[in-house]
């Protein structure tokens, strides 16, 4: 009988299943420490260096583009409750925004200065009410505490 | 006795005896809870309340409140209309 020489194809090398599932392994992990990493580089550190340019929510948003000092003074006092709520809140929280004082200074001035104001004694009882919670210095509230008083009578 | 406050959208009561709840109307469209904040030096959170489908809410009195306490009641929702209620002793 004779033999043909046949050309077989020798198996194409695998790498064993153990090592195969090990770089795969090691590959995802990477994948997902570079995600993670970025993520903390993209929002992590912005987070922390923006919690003062970046609100926390939509109605701290809303009292600080109300609180702008382009905002007429009329628009300030229809939203007094909301602006003052706000400032409540975020001072609960530890997140003090010097601009929003800034606009109760200014809402107070306005009550102690038109003494037609509607709805007077509530709006300089509430702008008290806020003092007790803290005073920030520089805002100039100090001076109309005593004229707020006398609003209440 | 109670008076009625508001400002367009929200409607509650000017003051509240202590230990009474706060109802509230809301009018609205698609506001679906209230931010309650209260004032004073309190340490109380800012809770949020659901409305009812009657577009109503009973506040709950909180158990820091006391005569004397505002009450800060504000629809989460744009425009973000806000009422203020004052606690004011029993039988007052």
């Amino acid at each position: 009988m004779r033999l043909e020489p046949v050309s077989v194809l020798a198996p194409r090398p695998r790498i064993p299943t153990r090592r195969a599932l090990l770089l795969a392994g090691v590959a995802g992990a990477a994948g997902i420490g570079m995600g993670m990493g970025f993520g903390w580089w993209r929002w992590g550190k912005g987070e922390q260096a923006g919690e003062a340019a970046r609100p926390m929510d939509p109605r701290l948003a809303h009292a600080l583009e109300l609180a702008s000092p382009t905002t007429p003074i009329q628009a300030l006092l229809s939203e007094q409750m909301f602006l003052l709520a706000v400032v409540h809140e975020t001072e609960q929280a530890g997140n003090r925004h010097p601009e929003l004082w800034t606009a109760v200074q200014r809402i107070a001035a306005e009550i102690v200065r038109d003494r037609s104001l509607p709805d007077r004694r509530i709006r300089a009882r509430s702008i008290l009410d806020l003092l007790e919670r803290g005073r920030p210095s520089g805002t100039g509230l100090e001076l109309l505490v005593q004229d707020l008083r006398r609003a209440l009578r | 006795m109670r008076q009625q406050g508001g400002s367009g959208g929200i409607k509650g009561p000017q003051t509240v005896e202590e230990g009474q709840p706060i109802p509230v109307d809301i009018q609205v469209d698609g506001a679906t809870e209230v931010i309650v904040v209260t004032g004073g030096n309190s340490n109380e959170r800012a809770k949020s309340f659901p409305i009812g489908p009657d577009r109503k809410v009973n506040i709950p009195p909180q158990p820091s409140w006391r005569a004397g306490t505002l009450v800060y009641i504000t629809v989460a929702t744009p425009p973000y209309v806000t009422i203020v209620v004052e606690i004011v002793p029993q039988g007052e």
